[in-house]
């Protein structure tokens, strides 16, 4: 995987500020229309887990802190350099407003604090789907060359079509089966989405600001999609070293909100687990945890 | 023959200095992080034990089933059982020793004693005017009542409070009411000095030939203890300032040197039955014989706070029928080493021990190469909760790996108690 252009390096925690302004900017008029271009180069990120920043991060999504580091931290080493790639001129659809649909980890082998991880970020070539346009963030992570995981991060442009982007084929779709019952609720406060933001490094305003939520059309902030990922992750707490952690979205979880967990399939295999609206039974966050 | 109470093993974290690299994690996550290594070296991922119990002395509210928790976050089975246990500093011994007469009473067959604390992710709280004033205006009926609760509300009130070492009748920290006791026995600032390098200087040996391997776990990118100055001197530590009883009438000898520091770890001990421990092809490393529990009236001035052990070793040894000479080792946990100076010439003295102790004459001498052999808290730290763990395993596995025969551990606590406990090899 990887694109074909030069690669280049950033700190994995490059300013969010600054590359959200430049996001912001991406959606005022006069920016060129819409095309199929995406940036072809790989960025790579070179950081060496820190046991501090670890912790931090397991503290805010009720995971247990400890050595080995969950594959939800480390989605976020791919994060900023993700958003650099998006917020490229030579990308050809505005990154605020696209919409986290589907994540698919695999983890190799267990990753330790203290380890120097290289994430190498690449994106897919757009694709048209039913409801709009989908891109890939593609990280490869690696540990002194040898491969740790890989990930792909699907975002949706909701109803924005492009020229010349091939035509995705629809992913395979988790439901939730009908009746499941709340193992555990959780109450989670809007301070969730500040707190997040400052141990993922996503600063996406609407989890952090009501203003600029209600302006992408939700009632109030919204709980990051890899938050609610992450705890439902960490609720199972499987202890497996290679395994393969697919997410899909659903829809979004409005903060303050209570939400409902539960896990569901579980066999030699894996597991799968939903966090969902204890009130309409209408799933947030569907998981797969699948032995490798 | 009487069911035996093995000790089979034991792991800790590495203790580390407060406020650093164990910052963010709680101390569900230390015994957890402790657990898990105890299964990992002992292979009983998914086994189920007995019984678990353990402690914190500085424990948040929501923790009242803290070790619950912690092993349910570990690699042992989730149908573990597991309680909370308190007595102070004495939380982790007390675990242990709760453990080991359910074993011999043939209740358990397996079962592990330890405890955590962490004095970073420390619970704050509101003092008692806002807690008072909030509770009542939560339990008022009518908006008068309501406001006048709340008129009693002062800013200065609602910062929050954090956990004091200070004992609660007395209103003097640990370090206070030592320093008295020190004065009293006039205990030198050599002496204490001297015993605190020793302490770093005999724990950094253990570490350096690696006797701590098979006993701690790295976490969090910490593989030794970070309290520990191997090279420690008198020189070095003469030329720290005194910290407690620098108000006292008479000489303040007390430093941040020979007083232990905050410190944040946990440990285990892993403990089982004769037949347990051959079903799982484990090696017995001693067995607890027995323990007494002390207490004194330090409240009235009558006794120093940390005195207690003083209390228990001579009836521990009275009915065990032993004397000091039949000890290879005495663990006398550091809380300072004025607390460890004080019991020693406690027990050498002729008028305390038939005062106090009510014996015919002065309980002995301990033979000061006996005494913490593999340094003690003022080297290692002292996690309040984790310190009996540390030494039962330590002193557990020395004697196996020396061959010696009998142990004693004595462990001061806040509230003028103290715990003693006899270890001997397992045959």
């Amino acid at each position: 995987m990887g694109g074909q252009g030069a690669n280049e390096r950033t700190p994995a925690r490059a300013s969010a500020g600054a590359t959200y302004a430049r996001a912001l900017r991406g959606l005022l008029p006069g920016r060129g229309a819409p095309s199929a271009h995406v940036p072809a180069r790989t960025i790579v990120a070179d950081t060496v887990l820190d046991p501090l920043a670890v912790s931090r991060f397991d503290t805010v999504v009720d995971a247990p802190v400890r050595d080995t580091v969950s594959p939800a931290y480390l989605h976020t080493l791919g994060f900023a350099p993700s958003l650099e790639l998006m917020t490229d001129p030579g990308f050809g659809l505005p990154v605020l407003g696209m919409v986290h649909v589907r994540n698919a980890f695999a983890q190799l082998r267990p990753v330790r604090v203290g380890e120097e991880v290289r994430a190498e970020v690449s994106l897919s070539p757009l694709r048209a789907v039913h409801n709009g346009t989908e891109v890939d963030i593609l990280v490869a992570g690696s540990v002194d060359g040898e491969p740790v995981f890989t990930e792909s991060s699907t975002y949706l442009a909701r109803g924005k079509t492009v020229p010349g982007a091939a035509a995705g084929q629809p992913a395979e779709r988790m439901a939730m089966p009908d009746g499941l019952t709340a193992t555990a609720l959780w109450r989670l406060p809007r301070g969730i989405g500040p707190a997040y933001a400052r141990v993922s490094g996503d600063y996406n305003p609407i989890h952090v600001s009501v203003l600029a939520a209600k302006a992408f059309g939700f009632r109030s902030t919204i709980a990051h999609g890899m938050y609610t990922a992450a705890r439902a992750f960490a609720a199972a707490d499987p202890r497996l070293d290679a395994f393969d952690w697919t997410v899909q979205f659903a829809s979004p979880l409005t903060l303050p909100g209570t939400a409902g967990y539960a896990q569901f399939d579980r066999d030699a295999a894996g597991f799968s687990t939903a966090v969902f609206s204890p009130s309409k039974g209408k799933p947030h966050v569907l998981t797969r945890v699948q032995k490798r | 023959m009487t069911r035996r109470a093995l000790i089979l093993g034991g792991n800790r974290t590495p203790f580390a200095r407060s406020n650093k690299e164990y910052s963010h994690a709680s101390e569900r996550d230390l015994l957890t992080a402790a657990l898990d290594g105890l299964a990992a070296r002992y292979g009983l991922a998914g086994e189920r034990i007995g019984e678990v119990a353990g402690g914190a002395v500085i424990k948040h509210p929501r923790d009242i089933n803290l070790t619950r928790e912690a092993v349910l976050g570990s690699a042992f089975a989730p149908t573990t059982p597991a309680y909370d246990v308190g007595m102070a500093c004495a939380t982790g011994l007390e675990a242990i020793l709760g453990i080991s007469n359910k074993i011999r009473l043939g209740q358990l067959e397996s079962g592990i004693g330890g405890g955590a604390d962490s004095t970073s992710d420390a619970p704050l709280v509101l003092g008692d005017n806002a807690r008072t004033a909030l509770l009542d205006a939560m339990r008022a009926k009518t908006a008068a009542q309501k406001l006048k609760a709340f008129a009693r509300l002062r800013p200065a009130d609602l910062a929050p409070q954090g956990p004091g070492a200070g004992e609660q009748r007395t209103g003097k920290s640990m370090g206070e009411h030592q320093a008295m006791t020190t004065l009293e026995w006039g205990i030198s600032r050599q002496a204490q000095d001297e015993l605190a390098a020793l302490s770093h200087q005999r724990a950094g040996k253990a570490w350096d030939e690696g006797f701590f391997a098979d006993l701690v776990t790295p976490f969090l990118g910490v593989s030794r203890d970070t309290n520990l100055r191997p090279d420690s001197t008198v020189e070095k530590l003469g030329k720290l300032s005194p910290v407690f009883g620098t108000k006292l009438d008479g000489e303040a000898t007390m430093t941040a040197g020979n007083s232990t520091p905050l410190t944040d770890g946990a440990s285990a001990v892993l403990l089982g039955s004769d037949e347990w421990a051959a079903e799982h092809g484990l090696t017995p490393l001693a067995q607890i014989v027995d323990a007494e529990a002390a207490a004194v009236d330090f409240v009235s001035g009558a006794e120093g706070l940390l005195m207690a052990p003083a209390y228990a070793v001579p009836r521990l040894l009275a009915r065990n029928g032993l004397t000091f000479a039949d000890f290879d080792v005495v663990e006398i946990h550091e809380a300072f080493a004025a607390t460890v100076l004080c019991h020693l010439a406690a027990w050498e003295s002729e008028e305390y021990c038939r005062e106090r102790l009510g014996l015919d004459g002065p309980l002995g001498s301990i033979d000061r190469d006996r005494l913490n052999p593999l340094g003690s808290s003022l080297a290692a730290g002292h996690p309040f909760a984790a310190t009996g763990g540390r030494i039962v395993a330590q002193v557990a596995k020395y004697l196996h790996a020396t061959g010696k025969q009998r142990a004693l551990i004595s462990i001061c606590a806040a509230g003028g108690e103290g715990l003693a406990a006899i270890v001997e090899a397992a045959k």
